[in-house]
């Protein structure tokens, strides 16, 4: 078992497309939980970055803007700030996920093993459904994920 | 010879986007040629409806629901609903049940304020665009405020099930209440914090603050025995006395043009402040000891605090302090409850209280019928009641600062904003501004 790998999803359950990171981790098999923590976070913060184990590989999840919807996408976590303006996350929160993982990153917390994955939304009214395009991208997300669990 | 004074002309400051927020506002500030300044804080963020999705809903329904407002401080936003529907319902809540939830608003408040003095102010006062560019030269403390964030965090995670819009506060107490060791852990780091936030009123104290004076209206609850945060009655600096579920006989909500948030004003149209400030002021001799002598060790007074809104570092800072030593008390003293939760059965009635969001006075107010089901809801949170006194100090403040740069003007407006720690600019730290002069 290897648990020193985690996958942190963001996004909230009440923002249509936007809860696309949240669902995949219910919908991961459930083998992974035992090569991984799984973690529904929500709003990450650069603090939940920091303090791991050296060589601990940590998958963020979120729901973006800026790519096709349903597409996705993964790429190191490091180079997540400098494209966050493309890839929009959908929150606004005090820290956006870019601020959080660079700061994290300043301080020490990331390693090269990190990555984001991404899942395009289209969609992100409260209290709206997630769009076809997201539901139909679900599947490859969580083969996405899966498949980045060492 | 004669010289001539520089003829006073008309001035326009737009600062159109505040970004990376909690919500969506710009700022309107004018100056015209007498010298009058009038702000307007535009928030334009759509209505979120929260008090029509409740409409029909069961109360322990609405406390899961209104825990969606905030991802700072969704424990407000249970406690105020879970003790207005207990003071309708007439419940009287488990001793321990009553300590763990004051456990839980000191997490809460442990992470707002390591959030906001660490990550969204100190940087106003250091001299850096953000945290991150602060981080490069003050590593250590970005990792305090952050280790402290966590903590605040992993209090809110144990006690409601979950950090964020957490799960488990329930009519009558909560679903589920932690074991004894379970919070032992929470003991070390709590002694630890503790010390690193005692040293952080220290360091917040000594910045160098903008010179401002004013004697705003100070608005909080009040409890004769204990630092107010679930429990005590509504108090100002000018007299009013209220029960907790009395807000509107002495507030009122009005709607200005420039906002889609209510405004919230005194029945004589004077704007007040909630807030760290309110507290500390209002409720000095409650204050934990620790905290306390914190202050005092500065050489600055609740005075000074309530004076100079850009001190309201200092207040929160204080707080902070306060919210640790409670914290670790209730942790050392816990004994589970015998039952996580009391029963009750729903009444029709009024249901209303307010309790002590980190950012101030938070009331909410829902009308039910005889199965309990919500008939109507009206939630007035800090920010909004906050919104006036941000425009009124803006002005008191504005002509102080007319004479700088573009850039400097508009760091000292946003560093005033963000005293208040409103929840529309968590991260006021991005701002645009453009300045039209009339020439």
């Amino acid at each position: 078992m290897n648990r020193r790998c985690r996958i942190l999803a963001c996004g909230s359950p009440d923002g249509g497309d936007d809860a696309a990171a949240l669902d995949a981790l219910q919908l991961l098999p459930p083998a992974v939980a035992l090569r991984a923590s799984l973690e529904d976070v929500r709003q990450l913060s650069a603090e939940q970055l920091l303090g791991d184990p050296p060589g601990s590989v940590r998958l963020v999840v979120d729901c973006v803007a800026g790519v096709g919807p349903g597409e996705v996408v993964d790429l190191p976590l490091r180079e997540l700030p400098a494209l966050e303006r493309r890839l929009r996350p959908a929150s606004s929160h005090a820290l956006s996920i870019g601020q959080a993982v660079a700061l994290a990153d300043r301080l020490g917390g990331i390693g090269p093993g990190d990555r984001f994955i991404g899942i395009g939304g289209a969609a992100f009214g409260l209290g709206q459904p997630k769009s076809p395009a997201v539901e139909a991208g679900l599947p490859g997300l969580v083969a996405r994920i899966e498949g980045l669990v060492p | 010879m004669t010289s001539q004074a520089p003829e006073r002309q008309d001035l326009d400051f737009e600062v159109g986007q505040l970004t990376r927020v909690e919500g969506e506002g710009s700022l309107h500030l004018s100056v015209d040629a007498a010298g009058s300044v009038r702000a307007q804080l535009r928030i334009f963020e759509a209505p979120r409806y929260f008090e029509q999705l409740v409409v029909g809903r069961t109360p322990d329904e609405v406390l899961d629901i209104v825990a969606r407002i905030c991802g700072i401080c969704p424990v407000a936003y249970q406690m105020s609903g879970v003790h207005a529907f207990e003071s309708l319902f007439g419940v009287e809540v488990d001793p321990g049940v009553r300590l763990l939830r004051r456990l839980f608003y000191c997490g809460e408040w442990i992470e707002s304020h390591a959030l906001h003095i660490f990550l969204l102010h100190a940087p106003d006062f250091l001299g850096y665009p953000s945290a991150l560019e602060m981080a490069a030269d003050h590593r250590e403390v970005v990792e305090r405020g952050l280790r402290m964030k966590k903590l605040g965090n992993r209090i809110v995670a144990m006690v409601g099930g979950r950090a964020i819009h957490p799960v488990s506060v329930r009519v009558g107490g909560f679903s589920r209440v932690p074991r004894v060791e379970e919070l032992d852990e929470l003991r070390e780091p709590l002694r630890e914090a503790l010390a690193d936030a005692e040293a952080t009123v220290a360091l917040v104290a000594g910045l160098d603050t903008p010179v401002a004076d004013r004697e705003p209206r100070l608005v909080s609850l009040r409890h004769p025995d204990e630092y107010p945060m679930n429990d005590g009655r509504i108090v100002s600096s000018d007299g009013i006395d209220l029960a907790p579920g009395e807000w509107r006989d002495a507030f009122h909500e009005v709607q200005v043009p420039w906002s889609h948030a209510l405004q919230a004003r005194a029945e004589d149209g004077v704007p007040y402040l909630l807030g760290p400030t309110a507290r500390v002021v209002l409720a000095a001799d409650q204050l934990h000891p620790r905290a306390r002598a914190a202050l005092d060790a500065t050489g600055l007074t609740p005075d000074d605090l309530r004076r100079n809104v850009f001190r309201s570092i200092v207040s929160r800072a204080v707080e902070l302090v306060h919210a640790l030593a409670e914290a670790s008390e209730i942790v050392a003293g816990y004994q589970r409850p015998a039952r996580p939760a009391e029963p009750w059965q729903p009444r029709e009635g009024v249901a209303a209280w307010a309790t002590e969001a980190p950012r101030g006075l938070l009331f909410h107010r829902y009308e039910l019928d005889a199965e309990g089901h919500i008939r109507s809801a009206q939630i007035v949170p800090p920010t909004s009641q906050n919104q006036a006194a941000i425009e009124h100090d803006l002005e008191l403040f504005a002509p102080s600062v007319l004479d700088r740069s573009h850039e400097e003007a508009t760091l000292r407006f946003e560093q005033l904003i963000r005293s208040y720690d409103p929840c529309i600019s968590c991260a006021t730290h991005f701002l645009d501004l453009t300045v039209d002069r009339d020439r």
